[in-house]
């Protein structure tokens, strides 16, 4: 049986959804940067649904690459609350981690790709692989979500 | 030696302040008490009232993902494998009043912080503050009774029926219906067929009225119907998954 926090999420979506208490609360941003010189960490978040409705989930793709092995780990999830106001509470059943297969570097692009490590439970429409492709210069990642091609925000970190 | 049993103090209480376990003074209710003011209020009644709180199957039934994927639905249903704390109260028509046709409903959920019971939100018709309030909006819509929506601003300094008046027109709909949505109040007429928007019966499809009337028939359904677990009887929430 799913252990369901319903309060945390009406708080900040207004109406009724379930959700799961995932941690501590997140930065409300993304970012990304260097541990040395191959290794890339990075989060990518966007709101959802997008204007004229307001945004009450985000989305979040986040991970630690070596571009130089090719190799690396991503997590993706969705997380009640804005960018603005997200909270460390995760839809349930939305959370993934995900095995890097492949890094393609072209100037300031990277473009990652990555696959589903436990496919079972995938949502309807949920491809079992990633791609995202991170702009360093516009500080911007493009990413699937269901379907759909969604911009994400990555900012600068230390 | 004997110890003199404690002396009760006196207090009063009103059957809604039950729920919260207060007393008209704002006292707190000990559990106990609170069970024994439920059983003499019910057999002060001459049609009951029954309560029930505890973990239930959520009858709640929405493609919640592709309402985030900016409405492009998929038809699942992502609330058909969740559980709700509920609290469910039945009581006769009669309680509401004498004037069918000027009853409305709202409720709302008040945290304890500090002794003292703090509004968190509140609720009456389906996806109000979701869909129509950004940010800090949803806050202040939590923080302020109906009776104040009409006049209320956002955090922008607009009021809250033009702010949901854009939205209507962004979406496709009708700005007027700001005005109907505005209060937020659930109307139940007892004399008249209950459904949305007369009440709301846990399977009628509060998302595909919604959509149908936000979006101005450009949308009419997210796919997704309702549960089949609903139950009969009292608490007609169906068992836990």
């Amino acid at each position: 049986m799913k252990t369901i926090d319903r309060r945390d999420f009406l708080k900040m979506a207004g109406a009724g959804s379930a959700v799961v208490v995932a941690g501590v609360a997140m930065p409300v941003a993304g970012y990304f940067g260097w541990t040395n010189k191959d290794i890339l960490r990075f989060r990518a978040v966007t709101g959802m649904p997008k204007a004229p409705l307001p945004s009450y989930a985000s989305y979040v793709i986040e991970g630690q690459v070596d571009l130089r092995a090719r190799t690396g780990q991503l997590a993706k999830s969705i997380h009640a609350g804005a960018p603005d106001a997200m909270s460390g509470v995760v839809f349930p059943g939305t959370a993934r981690s995900l095995r890097v297969t492949d890094i393609k570097q072209t100037g300031d692009t990277v473009l990652i790709s990555g696959e589903i490590t436990d496919k079972m439970g995938l949502l309807k429409g949920e491809s079992p692989t990633l791609s995202i492709e991170i702009d360093r210069s516009a500080g911007l990642a493009q990413a699937d979500f269901l379907g759909s091609k969604v911009v994400m925000r990555l900012d600068a970190h230390d | 030696m004997s110890r003199a049993a404690p002396r009760r103090r006196p207090f009063t209480w009103r059957p809604e302040l039950l729920l919260l376990g207060k007393t008209t003074e704002g006292r707190q209710l000990s559990q106990a008490r609170r069970h024994l003011l439920a059983r003499r209020l019910k057999s002060q009644r001459e049609e009951p009232i029954d309560s029930s709180q505890g973990l239930r199957s959520d009858p709640f039934f929405f493609d919640l993902l592709g309402f985030i994927n900016n409405l492009h639905f998929t038809g699942s249903d992502f609330f058909a494998d969740k559980n709700v704390f509920a609290i469910v109260l039945e009581v006769p028509n009669s309680a509401l009043g004498t004037s069918p046709s000027k009853t409305s409903l709202w409720g709302r959920t008040l945290l304890s912080q500090s002794s003292t019971l703090v509004r968190d939100d509140r609720m009456a018709r389906a996806a109000i503050n979701t869909v129509f309030n950004h940010g800090q909006d949803k806050n202040i819509f939590n923080s302020i009774d109906p009776d104040k929506d009409l006049t209320a601003l956002t955090a922008e300094g607009i009021t809250f029926v033009q702010s949901f008046r854009n939205t209507l027109t962004a979406l496709g709909g009708d700005p007027d219906l700001a005005v109907v949505l505005l209060p937020d109040l659930l109307n139940y007429d007892f004399s008249k067929p209950t459904g949305y928007l007369n009440g709301r019966r846990l399977q009628d499809d509060v998302i595909d009225i919604s959509l149908t009337l936000v979006t101005g028939g450009g949308l009419t359904t997210d796919g997704v119907g309702p549960h089949s677990d609903y139950l009969s009887d009292f608490p007609y929430l169906g068992q836990p998954h």
